[in-house]
């Protein structure tokens, strides 16, 4: 246990981008708040002056406060998914090229602790970061925008709300792990990739789906292939984007009527329900088989002879 | 004498080319090993079948193990540097103290750092930071500092210059040697390793050469330092290398006694940088008289 701690902590001193990328996540968000549009005296959303909001009851307050906490996660949440997926594509590949596996074989860990180890570091502890990350970052900016508030007519607005702040914290922490989980299968197949491409990973994890891709379209003129990966990409997020996205112009009636729904726009963020979704644990046997090679390929492979 | 290392028919093949063929030798406990080949003998590729890092015929027990199928299991005993300048670059001079500490039970800390007091090498610098002999020397205050059975070393020293070589060996010899470890070292500058070992085995074209005992050379190699006018008579006994050296012909023996050889001019016992040259070119020119 000690010695997996100690493996994944040598991957955040490789990959520093595991720990700066949250950070600045968390310092754009939080001067973006300081310089932001909100007023003492108004709101505004792409242009339009939001007055629906002061006239909303105690309710609606504690959900905006809800979809604040839990939006906060959204831009971090992006942001590690693209450092992950260097992260995964460079974690076995480095290591071979500039030849220091010979010194990390060179002590006792086995082969399938370091896969671990790199898995353990993409699917646990970045998340784990990016969500302390996030919970700080939600925490200032809405003691910023609080500031801002104060004294107008939206003071009340802004009224901090301790069960809706668990609530939320509690549904980002639940989304991570499934994202971990949901993830999982594309995460080792990129790892998988990055143990057995003599160079050029990120062509090698891109190509092969690619060809699939459009062989499928070019002899059998479908597009399935296409639309699982689509469907593994961007599952997670097609659930939570659902909601405001029906093209309507946001004009001050719809924004109103939409304000009415926002206890589904919280319901959207809560994505436990996949737990139920048998293509999830599908994924999780295909990412196991997908360890069990990148084992392999880190015990037998031998090309560090030069 | 217990043996560490057990080696029985050991091939490797690379595509169509034989790296080891047919390999068999014993490294006994408490031996120094100079295992000492040209370039592309075959050295590395015995080292990495020993340290289970490529699969090989035959049978091949290390510390009583399979280096293939128990391979996690030997690396708490065994320790190697398998090339200079391996320890990734970004790395800093304590976490790699951090990291060796965190997986390896037999790691002394303070050793380690007794031995870094010594360098110039700070623990806030990276690797990318430091030369190639204090990179060397990090990497030998981590692997010093490990309690191994074995150490195996594949050329520790390429590309340093001779300061840090010899402080290389000598660190090597005094520090951490202690006739209960096993050294096996190679390279192909003799010279540099020549009075560390106890025994060498010359590998050429993947096969085993000469396997002997330092202190059996003496016994079993003789070099006879003679003139043109004796050089018949010297050739008569069958030298398996001869050469001129100003204008002194060197002829070495094997299995030729003094007292035949002694008649004929001064005798030496051959130094193993020596020995090493004529058995190559004795070899090669044994290949070249083939068809």
């Amino acid at each position: 246990m000690n010695a997996l701690a100690t493996l994944v902590r040598r991957e955040f001193w490789e990959h520093r981008g595991l720990w700066i990328a949250p950070l600045v996540v968390a310092i754009v968000l939080v001067v973006g708040s300081v310089f932001s549009g909100v007023h003492g005296g108004h709101i505004q959303i792409n242009g339009q002056e939001l007055n629906a909001l002061a006239a909303m009851n105690d309710e609606r307050r504690a959900e905006v406060f809800g979809l604040f906490i839990g939006g906060m996660m959204i831009p971090h949440m992006i942001v590690m998914l693209v450092v992950l997926f260097f992260y995964l594509s460079d974690a076995l590949y480095g290591e071979r090229k500039d030849r220091s596996i010979l010194f990390w074989k060179s002590l006792p860990v086995s082969d399938a602790n370091t896969v671990v180890s790199k898995l353990v570091t993409a699917l646990i502890a970045a998340p784990l970061i990016a969500f302390a990350a996030s919970a700080v970052t939600g925490l200032l900016c809405y003691l910023i925008i609080k500031a801002k508030l104060s004294g107008s007519a939206f003071d009340g607005f802004s009224a901090w709300n301790s069960a809706m702040w668990l609530r939320m914290t509690g549904i980002i922490l639940m989304d991570l792990f499934i994202a971990s989980l949901w993830y999982a299968p594309l995460g080792t197949y990129v790892l998988l990739v990055s143990g057995w491409a003599k160079r050029t990973v990120i062509l090698w994890v891109v190509l092969p789906p690619l060809v699939v891709v459009i062989t499928e379209r070019w002899f059998l003129s479908s597009s399935y292939f296409a639309h699982f990966l689509g469907y593994r990409i961007t599952g997670l997020f097609s659930r939570m984007g659902t909601q405001f996205d029906d093209g309507a112009p946001m004009k001050g009636a719809v924004i109103h009527d939409r304000m009415a729904h926002l206890g589904g726009a919280l319901e959207k963020l809560n994505l436990s329900p996949l737990l139920m979704n048998p293509d999830l644990w599908l994924g999780l046997l295909a990412a196991a088989v997908m360890v069990l090679i990148t084992i392999r390929l880190r015990r037998y492979r031998d090309d560090t002879s030069g | 004498m217990t043996s560490v290392i057990e080696a029985r028919s050991v091939s490797k093949n690379y595509g169509t080319q034989r790296a080891l063929d047919n390999v068999s030798f014993t490294v006994g406990q408490g031996r120094i090993v100079g295992l000492i080949g040209p370039n592309g003998a075959g050295k590395t590729t015995a080292l990495k079948a020993v340290l289970g890092l490529t699969p090989f015929d035959g049978t091949l027990s290390v510390l009583g193990r399979d280096p293939m199928s128990q391979r996690d299991d030997l690396m708490h005993d065994v320790c190697f540097i398998a090339d200079v300048a391996v320890l990734p670059k970004w790395l800093r001079v304590r976490n790699a103290l951090d990291f060796v500490q965190g997986v390896h039970p037999r790691f002394n800390r303070t050793r380690a750092e007794e031995f870094l007091r010594k360098t110039d090498i700070k623990m806030t610098s990276r690797v990318r930071e430091l030369s190639k002999g204090m990179i060397t020397q990090l990497h030998l205050a981590l692997i010093l500092a490990i309690d191994a059975k074995l150490l195996v070393l594949d050329e520790p020293t390429l590309g340093l210059d001779l300061l840090y070589r010899r402080s290389f060996y000598d660190t090597l010899l005094n520090d951490y040697f202690d006739h209960e470890r096993t050294i096996v070292i190679t390279t192909h500058q003799v010279e540099e390793v020549e009075n560390l070992l106890t025994d060498v085995l010359f590998i050429q074209h993947g096969r085993i050469a000469l396997d002997t005992p330092v202190e059996a050379i003496s016994e079993r190699f003789t070099q006879l330092v003679t003139t043109a006018a004796n050089a018949d008579a010297a050739r008569a006994l069958q030298p398996f290398h001869e050469r001129e050296v100003f204008g002194r012909i060197a002829m070495t023996y094997e299995h030729v006694s003094a007292e035949a050889l002694s008649p004929l001019g001064e005798l030496h016992t051959p130094s193993i940088a020596d020995l090493f040259v004529a058995r190559m070119q004795a070899s090669q020119a044994a290949k070249g008289a083939r068809p």
